[in-house]
Order: structure tokens, then sequence, then C-alpha cells
């Protein structure tokens, strides 16, 4: 069984947000304007933070990660679910059932990274831009959890057609899979299977320079970061 | 990981949709849907198509691919056929899908019905447009003012702008205007090198890259061909890790990025460059077969560098202590290959000619001049030419370059009697939009080509809507790009949603209609064949395209369906081509500056009192604004989600805007924690932004990364029109601060070059 998993480099990254706007585009995430987003309802799985790590002149050090859903091997979120609407399946995807969730945003409070939102209003395309909502993707309903899937509509999809010519699914296939990864000019991310020991994500996980975020708290990520130097 | 043609990419997204439908849609996400919430389209067999084209977003050019899907783009994607993005797309790009469905866009031609300004339009038919348009040019050839005709654009490199060139030479004017800024940096290299272009690079093999200014990973061009090279740069090259110095007045992304962020206020880059000129000419550390070969006027700008810009001086200039400078010559002179690169972008000063004369002066010495990860001459694709050019003989005084607005208002040579604006908008982004606003009620005839009813087209009188990329033809010359021949190509993803027409069809029927003088240069039925004629040349020439069989035909075919025609290598040692100054070496000694200002038609008579100087040299930028009132420096700046006059409706742009700080759709001006506490300002705090020339209300952001006593705001606030979203975009416009005043030489606007003052509300 596939163990899917994502390693970013930051040493590669330019912190241009391009995997923000791919990410927007093909998972159909609406824009929440400026009213919604002043009050941080703004839904955007894939952002890329700033973190300060030396503050004051001239010693000024500044590092950009992206974050994104980290699909813990040991999902807190999971684990406070009511309903059992968000779940991790069975390659350690984790994934909310939108008709099961009832919008509690247990989960959200229960996340350490931040990556599960809320819908606060119905998905909204005003006029002609409904256009371009992906038809592979579905909007989420008013009142229910979303958060990033790995893309796994594209996943299913490569899946699908390795088993129609009956062999296996690539490392090349994966490897730029998600709309982020597809779209990182810098080509920084890496997508695929953490069981193969022979993977791209594999081999990079195992880096002396890889690490998790949080790592304390013991949740497993199956995103890894290699430093920057 | 194995390479995929473009053919592979398409017939697997194919498998993959059938292979969707086949499994009875989505089932296996567990995705359900509460009642009466509308179930969303399906993608099904076959109906999903990529359709190659060059992004018009910015000016870069890059390949993506249109997902086209029910007949309705869905998705840009980048196109892997393109060698300069090879198959990435930067985030602007991604915003093309709400360029295309803007629900404001402009639904076809329109006569101004009210007071200019006052939104008031009567639509009309095309037939009354062009007729419109065509009686105004007929009038003013026959009075003899076809030379009065100003044609601004900011047409990136491609057929458009070379069809807007040769429109108005046609025609009999010579002001055919593009805002792209970059004539300072084209100058630099007819002055030095002998041709009129921006300079290419060849990121693979550059280990050591000093950036003078500007912000390499966020306002480059192109872009993703930076992105990509950094990466490279870093990691690509296992034993060869780049050293990359960010010099710039912030703490910017790119200067975060780079192995070492210089700072230094806007104006300030040429005194630096020849303080370390003057290290590497006393320590020898000079490429002495290059400069012995190549170059020309070594002693001269020798002995004026050792002695006028010593360390010590050049550190009274800067502001840096004498050992970084020391050191940074000392670093550049000894990884070989070194590049010294200047911004492409807004942070000019006065004196931005002689800072960039000064800076490449420096690859020189080093002989990073056409040599792997050195600068190269971009080399235009073999194009089969148009002849017969038509010639302006003799030629008019232009109007001059980007100090446009003041010559308009201040009398210069001539008062346009016509302005025709495509993708550009001066009101909004033109250096004292006062100025311009003051201009516009001079022109007694104003028509726009744009698709958006942005700030500059409310003020016009006419308005004739292009499509926009995805529903029209379009090619593509990355500019400065590679070095090796690029272009890309591409057809329309979609057909039109409404009533607008191709700038390139309108301009070519104009011409027609005009007179059978004019129309002898353009006979061309739509702008489609005209680039099916101009690409012959590359089938013959050969490249990357190679159809199978023998036809141009054929070739025609493959080249769209490609989207990118590229030449294979890179002419090294073509010296002729590289230096091809009078002298046949590289001009230390700048005694053609007038020649070559001429040549290129840039000076006005206004400015021809200036004496050109005969070696690069520093003078100190003029900073306008009483230090006494106005104690601040303000530096203007442009985040990588500002696409500009293409793209100013586009909410997910708006939204990501200053995303990694938490501010979207609003601007800010950004301050050194210890200036924002002199003046008692907290972070958040709405503050007023004041110049000599026009305030604006901002909030305010304390940032460790500005430097004390400048102010730094992002472009891209305060829009008054362009669409629902663009209006709602908050915080100011900056040019409205900007004290207008322009580079003597070239005419570029000084946009770092005004001091001002904050105080709150």
């Amino acid at each position: 069984m596939a163990r899917w998993g994502m390693v970013i480099d930051l040493d590669e990254c330019t912190g241009c947000r391009s995997c923000t706007a791919a990410c927007r585009a093909e998972n159909s995430v609406p824009f929440a304007g400026p009213d919604q987003a002043e009050l941080g309802r703004a839904i955007f799985w894939q952002e890329v933070l700033e973190r300060e790590i030396h503050g004051s002149y001239p010693f000024l050090e500044r590092q950009y990660v992206p974050r994104l859903c980290m699909h813990c091997d040991d999902p807190p979120c999971v684990k406070v679910c009511p309903v059992e609407a968000t779940y991790k399946n069975d390659e350690g995807v984790v994934l909310v059932d939108y008709g099961r969730c009832i919008g509690c945003r247990l989960c959200a409070t229960a996340c350490p990274y931040g990556v599960r939102y809320f819908n606060w209003y119905p998905p909204e395309f005003p006029d002609t831009l409904e256009r371009a909502v992906n038809p592979d993707v579905p909007t989420r309903p008013v009142g229910v959890i979303e958060k990033c899937t790995f893309c796994i509509h594209r996943l299913e999809e490569v899946k699908a057609r390795a088993e129609e010519e009956g062999r296996e699914v690539t490392d090349a296939e994966l490897v730029l899979l998600t709309a982020c990864n597809q779209a990182c000019p810098a080509s920084a991310r890496y997508f695929g299977d953490l069981e193969d020991p022979q993977s791209t994500v594999a081999r990079l996980s195992r880096s002396p320079r890889a690490f998790v975020l949080l790592e304390d708290l013991g949740t497993e990520p199956r995103v890894f970061y290699l430093k920057g130097e | 990981m194995t390479e995929m043609s473009r053919r592979d990419f398409i017939k697997l997204a194919g498998a993959g949709a059938a292979a969707a439908g086949a499994a009875g849609g989505l089932s296996y996400l567990g995705w359900q849907y509460l009642p009466g919430h509308p179930r969303p389209r399906m993608a099904t067999l076959g109906e999903s198509l990529w359709v190659p084209t060059v992004c018009r977003v910015c000016p870069a050019g890059c390949g993506v691919l249109a997902r086209v899907v029910d007949g309705q783009v869905v998705k840009i994607e980048g196109n892997r056929a393109h060698p300069m993005n090879e198959g990435k797309p930067c985030p602007r790009a991604q915003a093309a899908t709400q360029v295309l469905y803007d629900p404001d866009r402009i639904q076809g031609p329109l006569r101004r019905a009210g007071a200019r300004g006052a939104g008031l339009w009567e639509p009309i038919t095309w037939e009354e447009a062009v007729g419109e348009v065509v009686d105004r040019l007929r009038e003013l050839r026959e009075q003899g003012q076809a030379h009065t005709l100003l044609f601004l654009h900011d047409a990136p490199p491609g057929h458009m702008r070379k069809l807007i060139d040769r429109f108005c030479r046609a025609y009999g004017s010579p002001n055919a205007i593009s805002t792209d800024g970059w004539d300072a940096e084209r100058m630099t290299h007819l002055l030095t090198q002998g041709w009129f272009d921006m300079a290419a690079h060849n990121w693979d093999d550059s280990i050591y890259v000093l950036f003078f200014g500007g912000a390499f990973l966020e306002n480059w061009q192109p872009q993703t061909q930076m992105l990509a090279a950094y990466s490279f740069m870093r990691r690509g090259r296992p034993t060869r890790r780049a050293r990359l110095i960010q010099i710039s007045p912030r703490l910017s992304v790119s200067a975060a990025k780079a192995d070492e962020w210089v700072p230094l206020l806007p104006g300030r880059e040429g005194a630096l460059a020849l303080g370390m000129a003057h290290v590497i000419v006393r320590e020898k550390l000079y490429d002495e077969s290059f400069v012995e070969e190549h170059t020309e006027g070594f002693d001269e700008f020798s002995q004026l560098v050792v002695e006028e810009y010593t360390p010590a001086a050049t550190s009274g200039m800067t502001g840096l202590p004498a050992r970084t400078i020391e050191r940074l010559a000392r670093e550049f002179a000894g990884f070989d290959p070194a590049i010294a690169v200047p911004g492409r972008e807004l942070s000019t000063s006065t004196n931005a000619l002689l800072n960039r004369l000064a800076i490449h002066s420096l690859n020189a010495l080093v002989g990073s001049i056409d040599v792997p990860g050195g600068v190269l001459r971009p080399r235009e694709a073999p194009f089969t030419p148009w002849e017969p050019e038509p010639v302006l003989e003799p030629a008019p005084p232009r109007l001059d370059g980007t100090g446009l607005s003041q010559r308009i208002v201040n009398d210069g040579p001539y008062l346009p009697q016509a302005l025709f604006l495509h993708e550009t908008n001066p009101l909004y982004q033109g250096v004292g939009s006062g100025l311009w606003r003051g201009a516009f009620q001079m022109i007694p005839f104003i028509v726009s080509f744009s698709s958006f009813m942005d700030e500059s087209t409310l003020h016009s009188d006419l308005v004739l809507p292009n499509h926009t990329f995805l529903e029209r033809w379009v090619d593509g010359i990355p500019p400065g790009g590679l070095g090796r021949p690029v272009i890309g190509i591409g057809r329309p993803a979609v057909s039109p949603l409404y009533n607008t027409r191709h700038t390139g069809d309108v301009l070519l029927e104009l011409a027609r209609d005009v007179d059978g003088e004019m129309a002898d240069y353009f006979p061309w039925a739509d702008f489609e064949s005209l680039l099916r004629f101009r690409m012959r040349g590359l089938f013959e020439a050969g490249g990357s395209i190679r159809p199978e069989s023998d036809s141009y035909d054929a070739f025609w075919r493959e080249l769209v369906d490609e989207g990118a025609w590229f030449g294979t290598r890179y002419p090294f040692g073509q010296w002729q081509e590289v230096l091809a100054t009078a002298s046949g070496r590289f001009q230390f000694r700048l005694d053609q500056l007038g020649d070559a200002l001429d040549r290129v038609g840039l000076r006005a008579e206004a400015d021809s009192q200036e004496k050109p100087p005969l070696l690069p040299r520093y003078e100190p930028p003029n900073y306008a604004g009483d230090p006494e009132e106005y104690p601040l420096h303000l530096v203007p700046y442009r985040v990588i989600m500002d696409a500009g006059a293409r793209a100013p409706n586009a909410p997910l742009l708006w939204e990501m805007y200053g995303l990694h700080i938490k501010e979207t759709w609003e601007s800010w001006v950004e301050l050194h924690p210890e200036t924002a506490h002199s003046l008692d300002i907290e972070d958040g705090d709405y503050v007023w932004v004041e110049s000599p020339q026009g305030r604006i209300r901002l909030k305010a952001r304390l940032y460790e990364g500005a430097l004390l006593d400048v102010v730094n705001i992002p472009m891209g606030g305060g829009h008054t029109a362009g669409g629902r979203w663009a209006s709602q975009v908050g915080g100011g416009n900056v040019t409205e601060l900007i004290v207008p005043q322009t580079d003597p030489f070239v005419g570029s606007p000084a946009w770092a070059g005004t001091r001002v003052k904050v105080y709150k509300e």
C-alpha cells in the first residue's frame, strides 16, 4: 500500500507563490473578497508563510515556508471529529467527507498547522468567473471544513490509468502530480510514495537536510522540508 | 525524470479524464452534496483540450497551455515545449482565466456620450468605430499633422509591438512610444556594445551574481526563467553553488533569499560599481586579455576610477563601509564567471543611465561578456523581412520617452492631436499622474484599445476593445531572454466572448482605409496572416521544429501545435555581432553618446544642452523635496502579484497581493520600527504619506527590513477604475507621490527620486 508524501526544498523555493495560485485554480477555491479576507476567512490550502529568523538590522534573516496540510500519520484533527467526517484514507491522505461534516470546527482548533479552513459563506464565482471553475473538483458548500487533498482527483486518475495499462504507477508520474508541484517554477517540490524506498520523496526524506514542522508534537507529518543553507 | 513531449502530456491528460469518467464520477472521494447545493459539471471523456499559447499577462511571454473543457478555459498551466519557462507558470499567468472571464470587461466598441471620465457611453458598431478613427487619421494627414499621432503602448516584444511601430512610421509619426521603462538598459548596451536591446543571460553557468537594485525574484523579466535559474544556481550543480548578492533599499523576498543583502538607497549603485572598479584596477584583478583585445578606453577609465573612486570616496557616496566595497570587488573578480546585473525595475533615478554604464563596465573588466554565464546579446529569430520598411524622411522630432507628460503639458515640440492607448494606463501608472490628467485634457482625440475600463480608458473618446490573449492570435519574444532566438506563438484558445476585435486586425484595417500608400505596407488580411508570413523565415532557417513533410503548411501547423520555436544553441564568439560598435570593441569611453541618442531618436531637444560624459561617472541622484520638510526617502516597488494594466481586475492576484505579510486587497507603507516610533506610529495605524506632488493614505506596517528614514510602498493600490475588484483595492496609488523627474539622457522616470513625510491622521 502506498503512503503518499511530499518534500519541499526550502533552499530552492523562491517564495513566489505560484503554488498558492495553482492550488486555488485547480481545487475550485473561491476568492473571499476584501471584507471576508480582512476577517481572515480567505481560504488557501497552500500558503507561503514568511518566517522571521533574525529580526534586527543588520542581521536580518527571513525564510519562506510553503505550508499545506501535513497529512499526518497521527492526525489530531481526525481524533477530535465527533462525526467521523474527517478521516485518513488507506494511503495516508487526510480527507473530509463534506456530507458528514457538521461544521463544528473542532478539527480546525486541533490542527497545530492551521491548515483547515471553514466555509463561512457559499462558494461564489460571480457572473462569468464561474466558467473557469475546474470541473474535476466540486466546490464545497457553506458550513463545512475543507483542506488540501494532495490533489487526490489527479492521483486517482494516474492510478486508474496505470491499472488500465496493467502496470504500477511510476515515480516520474508522481513527482509533479499535484497542482502546486506542477506549477513550481523553481522545481522545489516533490510528491510520491514514501513506502517505496527508491522513490524521489523517500530518498529526499532521508536527507540530512530533512525535517518536519513541529516534530515534537508527534503528529508524524508526511510533508518533509529540506533546510536551506 | 523522463522528458514528456507536449503530445504525450495531452494524451496522458485525455486518458486520465477517460479513466475518471469510466470510474463513474468521483465516488472514491466520498464527496457528497447538501440538498440544494448545485452539483458542478464533471469533465468527461474527450472534452479536455490543452491549447498552447503565450501568456500576455506580463511582458515575459511564457509558453502556457490553456485547459479548455466544454469550450471554457478552466486553467492555465505551463508549456514544456517553450524553452524559457519549461512548463512552469508564475502566479500572474494563473490569473489569466480571471482576465478572460472578467465580468467587467468592455463588451463592444463605445463612443463617449458625456464629459470625459463621466462613464457615459454609447455602444456603436465596429464600422462606426473604425470609420471615426479613419476620418480622424485622414484629416490629420491632410493637415500635415500626421507626426502628432501619439501611440502610447506597453506592447511586449513581439509582433504587436512591431506592428504598432510600423503602423506609426507608415502613417508618418515617430511617436510609437513604449512605457516599458527599459530604455536605459537598451541604451547602455548601445553605447558600450553597439546594439539597442536588453541583455540576455545564461544563468546556468553563472556562479557569482551581483544584482544592483530591483528584486530578482519578484520583479525580473522574464520572471519564470529567473525563478528556475535561482533554484538551479542553488542546487542544480552540486559542486558549484552560486553566490548571489542583492543590492537594494529594502529586504525584499529576493534580498532574503540571496546570500547577502547590501542595503543601498536607489541612485547610488553607480558609486558602488565605480568603487569596485577602483579596487579591481588597483589590484590588477581584471581580465587582461579581454581588456586588451576587446575594449576601448580602458586607460582613461582606469585612471578615472583610480583617482576619483577610492573605497573611501565611494564609501562617502554610498554610505557603505569601504571594507564592504573592497570585499565585493575582490569577490567579484575572484569568481569566474561573475556577473553584474542592474535590476529591471522601477527604482531608477535621475542618474539611471550613468549608473547602468558604471555597473556594466564591471562586466567588461572581468571579461563576462559573451561567455557562458556572462552577458549575452539576444539574437532575433530569422523572421521573413517585411519589405519595404516604411521610413520617415525627414524624421520629425519625437515627443520623447517617458518624460512625456511633462513635455505635453510644458510646451513640447508640438501637441499630440491624437492619442492611441494600448495595454498601458498612464492616468494610473504614469509618474506624476496629475500631469497626465493635464495632458489628457489638452489632447483632442483619445482612442483606447483596452479590454478593461481602466482609468485612462474611462477618459477616452472612443473605445475599440481588444480580445484578451486567450481569444486571439498572439506571439511573444522574451525580453532579454535566453540569447538564442526564441519566439512563442499561440492561437485563440476559445472564441471571443464579446463583440471585441484583435487590435492587430483593427490596425491592419485602419491602415488599409487611410489611403492606398499606407495600405501597401500592410498586405495582410489579419494578424494571423501577418504571423504566418513572418514565420516562414523560421522554417527556412531550421531550428527546433523540423516538420515531417517539407511544406511550410506542415511547419506552421507544427509551430502552432508546439507553441514555440527556438534556435538550438547560442553562437558564442561572434564578436562583430556582440561588439557592434564603430571600434568593434567594448566602449569604456562614451564619446558616441550624443550620436547614439540621436540614432534611436530618444534625445529630446530640451535635454540636449546636457553635456554627454566621456566616461562612466557618478552623478549624485537628485532627490526631489526639501529634506527639512520631507525627511524620508520614498521607494516604490513592485510585488510579484502586480500585473499592471493587463490584469487589473483579477481577484486571485489581489487576494495574494501581500499575502506573505498578511496584507491582501490593500497597499501599505513599510516603515522601520525606529522611524515609526519617532513619529508615534504603531503597526496597523493609518497614516498620510505626503510629497511635494501629493498625498495618499495608507496602512503603516512596521518592518525591520526597511532602512531608517526610508518608506517603501508597493505599486498597485488605489485604483479608481478597472472593474469591480480593482476599484475595491484599498490603500493609495504611489505614483501620485512621485515628483516627475527624468534621466536627462534617456528620459526614463526617476521612480525613486522623491522625498516624503509621514504623519498620522
